[in-house]
């Protein structure tokens, strides 16, 4: 009985000997350190960005353009409105760009094509809404890059000489587009920016002339586009 | 002394006398050398054994070509497979194409199948008949200047009788083009348009007896002569350098094309300022008639409808068109028997930059039967088969009907619509009456307007858009029929139909060509 107590009481002091042992040492450990938080980033103020623009479309229906136009490669010039930093960096836009040009009708063989003489007008009237998000790069922080996206909704018109009632089209398609780019502070409120663009205005042409020999039923493509204004 | 004086006066006053009477032969209209015909009384009898038979070919007569590169010596080898051991000086050649005529064997399906069999020829088939489908109004011919309509253009009766063109919307094409230019070039292949104003003696039955008779031909009055160029014969005489109609169906259908416009006298054409390749391939009545007297056959041997167009002429005669400058053909003529020789000949012409017009038939209520060389149009891009219409845009009664249908056009049809016009097509050709079968001694220098109907009719509406498209730079074509197809009003079924094809033209649209959209 006594052995039995011993044992009972020896393993009980090896059990608490290191708690004994931590308790002798808790009073020579300093108290941590109170926690603090670290400052929040500074906010970035939602500002707004306005520009000027040129577009050099390159159009995907590319050999109806070509053919009729002489080229598929059309220059637009226009203007918009970025608000940024709505929130973590988003912005929304407002643009809009304009295309004139003049051309030819045409027969069509294969390949080959035969300009009549009949003089053709194209006008079209690309208008965007959309978003993204941009981030600033560099050092200084006076560049950003974005990308986001939207909708379109294209403005066209094609008109041509000896026209019937009928013949000439005036009508809206809508699109979208994806966009990216880079925009850069120049002094203290000038902007300017290069981005790029990819439009899809799907079932715009296709139902009728060239576009429809083509196949060709896309009015948008990819757009390079410039860009110059002020940001606030 | 006195009587050799006397003599001498007698011998001047006979020598007087005989250079006087030269005068006066001088004076007589020289008498033309009466020409070789190419239907002997040989051919003549085969053809009529042809009508009797119900043939669609000239029996005993095989169209064939041989090989590139085979000398007469194989030539020769080939033609003694047949029974009659034919020489190859007794083919009749027509550039690279033969005729061989061999009487002792009157089946050509068979002797064509002969000689084709042999490996020096390419094809050998038989020589078909082919017809001028028209449907012709002999009763009513209207005088010239009907002084009270005005239209536009100015000629008289395009507003009273030409429904046709404004149908189409012809006075709003010719905004965009007015008339083509005289750089083009349209050969019309049919019963020939007489290019000059001359009598001509040929041997004629007139009722007891085969004469020598004076026939009076001339320059259509709204064709001005200038405008027919390089006419070329290849049915009725063997020199086939002059072309006279003794028809009225070949005149009639190069007027649709080609009619002086805007010179205040009778009716309008399509294509004004065209200049038009006359291409002799028919035999009319008059003409068989001739060769018949010529073979010294009294009797009126020949029915009013036997004319027809021999497929070889007909091949021969749009080979002759592409090789002299023709932009444009048209072949207001058809049958059925399908003839390599007139398939190869179209291909040869589009690869030489013409446009072929060909009606596509007349038997919708004879069979329909498959008409060619129309049938060929619509697996060669370049040629199309022309279907007829009426007033109301319907098919005409008689217009063949096929998958080979590509186009319509105004026909005539005068069971579609009265008026002035009868349903009918109008244009300048020779009178009827005096061309007419009924007489024993026709002429050929009286025209009127006329008023006719069939897919000859509406092929050449087909034939003067194309010129109006070649003169502002469509110079393929393979893009004519583009055009003309992509700007056609759909008729009938939606899309392509067998009585309509594509639709029917629409030349204001086809000049104006193809936007980005429309």
């Amino acid at each position: 009985m006594r052995r039995v107590l011993i044992a009972i009481l020896s393993a009980a002091v090896l059990i608490s000997t290191p708690e004994i042992a931590a308790a002798q040492q808790k009073p020579t450990q300093k108290p941590p350190a109170p926690a603090t938080r670290k400052p929040p980033p500074p906010k970035t103020p939602t500002g707004v960005r306005l520009y000027g623009l040129v577009d050099f479309d390159f159009m995907a229906a590319k050999q109806t353009f070509d053919a009729t136009l002489g080229s598929s490669t059309l220059i637009g010039y226009g203007g918009g409105a970025d608000i940024t930093n709505v929130w973590r960096g988003l912005f929304l836009r407002a643009a809009l760009s304009h295309v004139g040009k003049s051309g030819e009708r045409v027969a069509v063989a294969g390949d080959e094509i035969f300009p009549l003489g009949i003089g053709l007008k194209l006008s079209m009237t690309p208008i965007e809404f959309g978003a993204g998000w941009r981030a600033p790069v560099g050092k200084r922080k006076r560049a950003n890059v974005y990308v986001g996206g939207g909708l379109l909704l294209v403005r066209y018109s094609e008109t041509g000489d000896f026209a019937a009632v009928d013949d000439d089209s005036s009508e809206s398609f809508p699109g979208s587009f994806f966009v990216g780019g880079v925009d850069f502070l120049i002094g203290k409120h000038l902007n300017a920016g290069f981005e790029a663009q990819y439009r899809v205005v799907k079932n715009a042409i296709g139902d009728g002339g060239v576009s429809q020999i083509f196949g060709e039923d896309d009015l948008g493509g990819f757009t390079i586009r410039a860009m110059f204004g002020i940001r606030k | 002394m006195r009587h050799r004086g006397l003599s001498v006066l007698f011998t001047l006053g006979l020598l007087a006398a005989a250079a006087q009477f030269d005068v006066r032969a001088q004076q007589l209209p020289r008498l033309d050398a009466a020409p070789a015909y190419r239907f002997d009384a040989a051919r003549l009898d085969a053809i009529a054994d042809a009508k009797r038979r119900g043939l669609n070919y000239i029996p005993g007569e095989v169209v064939m070509r041989f090989k590139p590169g085979m000398g007469r010596d194989r030539q020769q080898r080939a033609l003694d497979v047949v029974r009659s051991r034919p020489r190859v000086t007794d083919l009749e050649w027509l550039g690279d194409t033969a005729v061989l005529r061999d009487l002792s064997q009157p089946n050509s399906v068979f002797l064509a199948q002969q000689l084709a069999l042999q490996p020096e020829v390419a094809y050998a088939e038989p020589n078909y008949l082919r017809r001028v489908p028209v449907r012709r109004l002999r009763r009513t011919v209207l005088d010239a200047g009907d002084p009270t309509i005005q239209a536009t253009p100015n000629d008289p009766q395009f507003g009273s009788l030409q429904w046709n063109f404004s149908l189409i919307d012809m006075q709003h094409a010719w905004d965009i083009n007015p008339g083509a230019t005289s750089s083009v070039l349209v050969a019309v292949v049919d019963t020939g348009i007489t290019t000059q104003t001359q009598s001509i003696n040929f041997p004629l039955f007139t009722g007891s007896s085969i004469q020598t008779v004076s026939l009076p031909f001339a320059v259509s009055t709204d064709l001005t002569a200038s405008r027919l160029v390089l006419p070329r014969d290849f049915v009725f005489t063997t020199t086939g350098t002059q072309v006279q109609d003794m028809d009225g169906h070949g005149t009639h259908v190069a007027s649709t094309i080609a009619e002086d416009t805007n010179n205040s006298f009778r009716a309008a054409g399509i294509a004004y300022n065209v200049r038009i390749i006359p291409v002799k391939a028919c035999l009319g009545y008059w003409e068989l008639m001739i060769q018949e007297a010529a073979a010294n056959r009294p009797g009126f041997n020949v029915d009013p409808d036997d004319g027809f167009c021999p497929s070889a002429a007909v091949a021969n005669g749009i080979r002759y068109a592409a090789d002299n400058g023709a932009k444009v053909i048209n072949v207001s003529i058809g049958g059925p028997g399908s003839s390599t020789d007139e398939r190869n000949a179209i291909t040869y012409a589009i690869s030489r930059g013409a446009f072929v017009a060909i009606s596509a038939g007349n038997d919708f209520e004879d069979g329909n039967p498959t008409i060619f060389p129309a049938s060929f149009a619509a697996s060669i891009n370049g040629a199309m088969s022309v279907a007829a219409i009426g007033k109301s845009q319907r098919r005409s009664y008689y217009s063949s009907t096929g998958n080979w249908v590509e186009i319509a056009a105004p026909g005539g049809d005068d069971t579609d619509g009265g008026g002035q016009d009868q349903g009918f097509i109008w244009q300048t050709t020779l009178v009827p009456s005096d061309s007419s079968p009924t007489k024993f001694v026709p002429r050929f220098d009286t025209y009127a307007t006329v008023g006719y109907e069939g897919t000859s009719m509406a092929s050449p509406h087909v034939a003067g858009l194309a010129a109006l498209l070649v003169s502002q730079g469509v110079t393929k074509p393979e893009a004519i029929e583009a055009l003309i197809r992509a700007t056609a009003k759909d008729l009938g079924t939606a899309g392509k139909d067998n009585d309509f094809g594509y639709g029917l033209i629409q030349p204001r649209a086809a000049l104006r060509g193809l936007g980005i959209r429309k």
